[in-house]
Order: C-alpha cells, then sequence, then structure tokens
C-alpha cells in the first residue's frame, strides 16, 4: 500500500529529478528546492517579451501542502509586480489553475508557465488589483503598460538571472 | 460607467468581496460535506434514500423509491464533491473483483498494468504526474488478485481521506481522459456547447478533482476499463406505466463484469441488485 502521506514528498522529488535532467530547458523559470524542506521551493521567471515585465525577474514562493499534488500548491508573488491578477500588497495570484482547475497533471514547472501566460495576457475581468484591472477595463493601455513598467523597473530589476552553473548548484541538493 | 472610473472601482471591488463571500460559503459547504459524509458509505437498504433526502410522500422521487425496492437489497451513497461517478464507479469495481472469474481479474490488472503507458502515449499525459496515482490504482487491484486485502480492508483503505479513494479517483480522470482524447471527432459532438475542442475539456472539466462528470466521460470510463455500467434514474420523473424507472447502459454488451449506479439529479450511488 502506497503511504499516500509521502505522496507529496515523493512527486516533488520526482519533479526535482526531471529539473536536473532537463536543467538547460525552459530558460525563462527556475525553480530552486529549500535544502531543508521538499515541499517548499522558490522560482525566479524572467519578464516575458514585449510586455511591460520584460527585462525584470520575479520571485515566486511556493509551498506545497501534504495534499499536493492532489491540492494545488499556494503560489505568490515576492517581487512586488503591478497586474490585475496579481494583489498588489499580498502576491497572491488570481489564477484558476492554481484554484478550481488545478489538477495533478500540472506540476510546478507548468504552474509557473502559466504564471508567465498570465503576464503576457492579464485578465481584467476578474482582477486582484483594481486599479490595474480598470486601466485595461477603460481602455487606457497606455496608463496600465507605463504603470506596470515602473514597478518592473523598480522592483524587478535587482535579481540576477542565475547561470547555468547556479542552476546546478541550486538543483543539486 | 466608463467615464465615471471611480463608480466602476467600486463596483469591481464589490463584485470582488461578493466573489470573495461566495467562494468562502462554497468551502464551507464542501468542508461541511466532507464532514458529514463518508467518501464511501456503509451498505443501507434503499428505503434510507428516503429518510435521507426526505422525499415529500408521494411524490415521483418517494415512487421512485418503493420501485427501487423491489429490485435492489441495498445502496452505498457517494459524497457529494464533485468526484462520485469516478469514485462510485472505482468502489463498484472494486467489489466486483471480489466476485471475479480469474479471466477477469487477470484482465482488469493487465489493463490497470498496462494502463500507465497507454496514457501517457495517447492521453499525452506526463509519466512523472501520473506515476503515483497510477501505482495506487495497481496496489489496489493487485491486493484484491493476489487476496492479501479481505473486501472489509479495502472498504477501510477507501474511506482514508486524501489516500487510495482520492488518488485512485484521480486516475479515473485521466483514464476517462485518454479515452476521449483517443476519439476526439466520435465525441466532440456530445461536449457542452463551450467547448471546440477535447483536449481543452479534458484540462478544465475532467482533470480537476470536483469537476462533475457527464454523460460522456461516464461513457468514456465504461468504454476504456471494458465494463457495463447501468444506470437507473431517479430523477422525479413521472413514474412510467411498466412501474419501472429508465435506465441507461454503457461499456460493451458482453461484459463480464457489470456496475449498478444510482443517478439522482447531479450525483451518482452504488445500488445492489437482488
Amino acid at each position: 500500500m502506497v503511504a499516500h502521506s509521502l505522496a507529496a514528498a515523493k512527486r516533488l522529488r520526482k519533479e526535482l529529478q526531471n529539473l536536473q535532467r532537463h536543467k538547460d530547458e525552459d530558460d525563462d523559470i527556475c525553480l530552486i528546492p529549500d535544502s531543508d524542506n521538499v515541499l517548499k521551493w522558490a522560482a525566479l521567471i524572467r519578464g516575458p517579451k514585449d510586455t511591460p515585465y520584460e527585462g525584470g525577474v520575479f520571485h515566486l514562493s511556493i509551498v506545497c501542502g501534504t495534499e499536493y499534488p492532489l491540492a494545488p500548491p499556494t503560489m505568490t508573488f515576492v517581487t512586488k509586480v503591478f497586474h490585475p491578477n496579481v494583489h498588489f500588497r499580498t502576491g497572491d495570484i488570481c489564477l484558476d489553475i492554481l484554484k478550481k482547475e488545478w489538477s495533478p497533471a500540472w506540476g510546478l514547472q507548468a504552474a509557473c508557465r502559466a504564471i508567465l501566460a498570465l503576464l503576457s495576457a492579464p485578465d481584467a475581468d476578474s482582477p486582484l488589483n483594481c486599479d490595474a484591472g480598470n486601466m485595461i477595463r477603460g481602455g487606457d493601455d497606455i496608463a496600465f503598460q507605463s504603470m506596470a513598467r515602473m514597478y518592473t523597473v523598480e522592483n524587478a530589476n535587482f535579481l540576477r538571472w542565475p547561470t547555468k552553473e547556479d542552476r546546478e548548484e541550486a538543483l543539486a541538493s | 460607467m466608463a467615464d465615471n472610473p471611480n463608480s466602476d472601482t467600486s463596483n469591481l471591488e464589490v463584485n470582488h468581496e461578493k466573489f470573495k463571500q461566495t467562494q468562502d460559503q462554497m468551502e464551507t459547504i464542501a468542508a461541511e460535506i466532507r464532514q458529514e459524509q463518508a467518501l464511501t458509505s456503509d451498505l443501507m437498504p434503499v428505503s434510507q434514500l428516503r429518510v435521507k433526502a426526505n422525499y415529500e410522500a408521494g411524490s415521483n422521487f418517494d415512487k421512485g423509491v418503493s420501485i427501487l425496492e423491489q429490485d435492489y437489497q441495498g445502496v452505498r451513497t457517494i459524497r457529494g464533491d464533485g468526484n462520485c461517478y469516478y469514485r462510485a464507479f472505482l468502489y463498484s469495481l472494486c467489489e466486483k473483483l471480489f466476485q471475479a472469474d480469474k479471466d477477469e481479474l487477470t484482465r482488469i490488472q493487465n489493463f490497470a498494468k498496462n494502463s500507465a503507458q497507454k496514457v501517457v502515449k495517447e492521453g499525452g499525459y506526463d509519466e512523472t504526474a501520473i506515476e503515483i496515482f497510477h501505482e495506487s490504482l495497481v496496489d489496489l487491484i493487485t491486493s484484491i488478485v493476489d487476496k492479501s486485502s479481505t473486501q472489509q480492508a479495502i472498504h477501510k483503505e477507501l474511506l482514508e481521506e486524501n489516500s487510495t479513494s482520492d488518488y485512485c479517483t484521480w486516475y479515473m480522470r485521466v483514464l476517462s481522459g485518454t479515452q476521449l482524447k483517443a476519439e476526439p471527432d466520435r465525441f466532440l459532438p456530445y461536449l457542452e456547447d463551450a467547448y471546440v475542442d477535447v483536449h481543452v475539456y479534458c484540462q478544465k472539466a475532467v482533470e480537476p478533482m470536483g469537476q462533475e462528470c457527464t454523460m460522456v466521460t461516464c461513457l468514456a470510463l465504461a468504454e476504456a476499463f471494458e465494463v457495463k455500467v447501468a444506470i437507473v434514474y431517479l430523477d422525479g420523473h413521472d413514474i412510467p406505466s411498466n412501474n419501472k424507472l429508465s435506465t441507461h447502459q454503457f461499456g460493451p454488451d458482453n461484459a463480464k463484469t457489470c456496475l449498478t449506479l444510482l443517478y439522482r439529479p447531479g450525483h451518482y450511488d452504488i445500488l445492489y441488485p437482488k
């Protein structure tokens, strides 16, 4: 019988192995496991091209419960970001696949990819940041773009994108 | 509205507040259901349906229960958490395996074992993603086939939260999804209007836990296992003159294993024929 209480750790170790095998791919996402706790991770993602987030490096915190992967991981922006679907103060993310459309078919890497897609395609109709949502809904794209750009420059320019060696070291734990 | 941004802002905030309240309320209801309903109940007399649901005397539901009492000796209720069809299928299949002949046991066991390859190849699922779920189903079925578990032990195992029942239930979703993806042209016309693509349908309506199944997914799961599923409808419609509730059957006619489920609007339970 499978010890399901250990399933989360087992699955995350598997995901880690996959990351180690494919560490040269997906250059816009860098997942970093916590060396003491397999349920805790950090991720760095690179702001997508042709968005106000371009050039920024954003830090995400990831916490998996023991019900992972049946239940979604809790993912939040640590780096401040101006985006309709990210809470400006708490960094909470409103994304259906992190809530009721989550399924174990996703994983940490895929969830990060979905967050990148969210940065490229904000959904102004379910805003956590009403100011950002209103700018887009009101058709004032210039205002939204310049605010988002300003916060990217102000907050997301401090982290260096990890080199290949950095990544290898982070995943080696 | 657009020329008064302030009122729009407050509207949005009100909307968001309402949305959050609705969400909180739904979470409370879900927690209550978890508290009050076992994943799979003990076997009960059919008349309990009337008691539990408080059907009004003389209503079509009440009459329907009387008809069920003639043909069925019992019912086992399944938690109403949106996973009931898959969970009912899983539980009922396990029970049937205890009575199955050797050929059927071998067939189902082999299907479960070989299914990992199938869902990766044909369903496009990631091996890492499905692995622990596949193992959970294979372990469960193997413990029945090699008689290392009694029926009572299986019942107990399937009651545990966040364990075998949930793991296997999700794998049932993957098997349904794989079946749908194998014949997209056949199934597409039966999907709800909003869906134009079987893959998107699977991602949004089949793979996430708690998403209720539709006819199409019922059919897909029966066909994946090559077992027959008979669904008896207790849905409040007028009782037909032959005094039988309407029944639909899925899956191959010549299947050795036949599961009987009870449908009530939005929910499935397991029925036990006399």
